[in-house]
């Protein structure tokens, strides 16, 4: 694989006026990275993505399980049955297929590995916030 | 300047300490506000009330609770787009995003919850003629939910909502980032009636607040969403003491593309799914892997969308990106560009991993 290039953005972005001390970061997208680098294991949590090639499934499964992290993953693909033998392959707590952020507030959020403990959403929360007590009763 | 308060026992109250943090508009780089820097003395006030308010809250008829509740989210829609230029001026958010996503969240979640609790069950299991088993819910006590900066209100209430409606009194601290809206919700719950002591909001560092939260041994149960290493941090001291404990902590999400994709679709969302909220959701997909035969193909198409995004004053509705949260963040994101730069081929090399502190997803 060539060198990392910086395809757009991946600089401060200085305004002018009121604005000249905001904090600004253009959009930036980064390719020639390979899948096991800091950059793509660790969480950055701004404008910033990664773009990498992949010949087959089992290859880009092991990339994208490749993270101590497992919370979301997206998937895009025409092909009904490969969209679920992926999905369910994949090392995350929330998968969304061909789409993003689309949320149902009665559906487990949550992530598995590092990305935490338990799930929230719909009766899990409130599950979460009680304590329950079996009460056995001899007839 | 303003000063924003506590909200201990149904009332908006100065911290113990006297002390403030300064509170930055990150669009503008400028303190805006004042914070309370609060320490575990607030923390065992708001114990206190909590636990002077839970007996009659979580022996309140489901029905009043949720009534209460509901009037709480409507109260939120009501204000709803003073909520969103609140949090795009606190978090750098766009208002628009704030506007349509953000605050009606909020609205949603106490509304989701309040109904929720109505429709809760137990459930009884029969063992023929031998016996019969039931099993009841009771509410835990007291719960702490800690939130953090990228979504502001939505996973404030995310946490909140479900704690009050299943009939818990709860002790809350928003990100010391972005603690505006959750502050303008306490004057809300005054206004919605909901009783002094069943919801507390104790604004402050994560090293003093939140500790104090996670260790106090009347807060039997933890809700935290923030960095991993936090959540780690949650977990050494809650573990021993056998809290309930609920983290929703970082990610690292792939975007998987397949040449069979949908391309626009696949394109057009893949813009969001990298860059909506600036990024920091913890949700965002930012490992984008694609098929070799479309790499070159997805990679102009998508380069040239994100050329077209405009980045600049929240307020403006024509930017799509606002501002990062924090100068230690934009920092932080700043050093990773940076390091990219020494990672095209296995080139080992020094950086220190970040600490993320008690603040930050």
């Amino acid at each position: 694989m060539k060198g990392e290039t910086i395809l757009t953005g991946g600089k401060r972005i200085h305004l002018g006026g009121i604005h000249s001390e905001g904090y600004y970061i253009e959009p930036t997208i980064i390719e020639g990275l390979p899948h096991d680098c800091r950059t793509n294991q660790e969480e950055i949590f701004g404008p910033v993505v990664t773009l990498q090639p992949f010949d087959t499934e089992e290859e880009v499964l092991s990339y994208a399980n490749s993270t101590t992290y497992g919370l979301a993953a997206t998937l895009w693909t025409q092909h009904l049955t490969r969209a679920h033998r992926v999905a369910g392959k994949l090392h995350n707590g929330i998968v969304w297929v061909n789409c993003w952020l689309l949320r149902d507030l009665r559906t487990p959020f949550g992530g598995m590995k590092a990305s935490g403990v338990g799930r929230e959403g719909g009766f899990e929360a409130l599950n979460f916030f009680t304590e329950e007590k079996n009460i056995c009763i001899k007839l | 300047m303003q000063k924003i308060q506590n909200y201990i026992n149904g009332k908006l109250t100065a911290p113990l300490s006297g002390k403030y943090i300064d509170n930055y508009n990150p669009a503008t780089g400028q303190v805006y506000s004042l914070i309370p820097d609060s320490d575990e003395q607030d923390v065992a006030l708001a114990v206190i009330a909590a636990e002077a308010a839970f007996p009659v809250w979580s022996a309140m008829r489901t029905e009043e609770r949720s009534a209460l509740l509901i009037r709480l989210s409507e109260l939120i829609e009501k204000h709803l787009e003073r909520f969103a230029v609140a949090e795009s001026i606190d978090n750098g958010k766009p208002v628009w995003l704030a506007r349509t996503v953000d605050i009606p969240r909020a609205v949603s979640n106490f509304h989701f919850y309040a109904t929720a609790a109505l429709h809760m069950s137990t459930e009884a299991h029969a063992m023929g003629d031998i016996a019969i088993n039931y099993t009841v819910r009771t509410p835990i006590g007291i719960a702490g939910c800690i939130s953090p900066w990228n979504l502001p209100l939505y996973l404030f209430s995310w946490k909140i909502a479900p704690a009050l409606a299943s009939g818990n009194c709860v002790v809350a601290k928003p990100s010391e980032i972005t603690p505006m809206t959750a502050f303008m919700l306490s004057e809300l719950a005054i206004e919605a009636g909901i009783p002094p002591g069943v919801l507390n909001i104790i604004h402050g560092h994560g090293t003093k607040v939140g500790k104090a939260i996670v260790a106090h041994p009347k807060i039997q149960a933890v809700s935290f969403t923030g960095g991993t290493k936090t959540g780690e941090e949650i977990s050494r001291i809650a573990a021993p003491m056998f809290k309930k404990l609920s983290l929703e902590l970082g990610g690292k999400n792939p975007n998987i593309i397949f040449a069979d994709c949908d391309f626009d679709k696949a394109v057009k969302t893949t813009v969001r799914s990298s860059f909506s909220n600036q990024g920091e959701i913890c949700l965002c997909g930012s490992r984008i892997f694609i098929e070799r035969s479309i790499y070159d193909k997805f990679k102009s198409a998508f380069v040239q969308e994100v050329k077209k995004l405009k980045t600049g004053d929240p307020l403006d509705d024509t930017n799509w990106l606002g501002a990062i949260v924090s100068k230690p963040h934009m920092e932080k994101i700043l050093h990773y560009i940076d390091l990219s730069k020494h990672e095209g081929g296995n080139y080992f090399n020094r950086w220190k991993t970040y600490s993320f502190g008690w603040h930050s997803q």
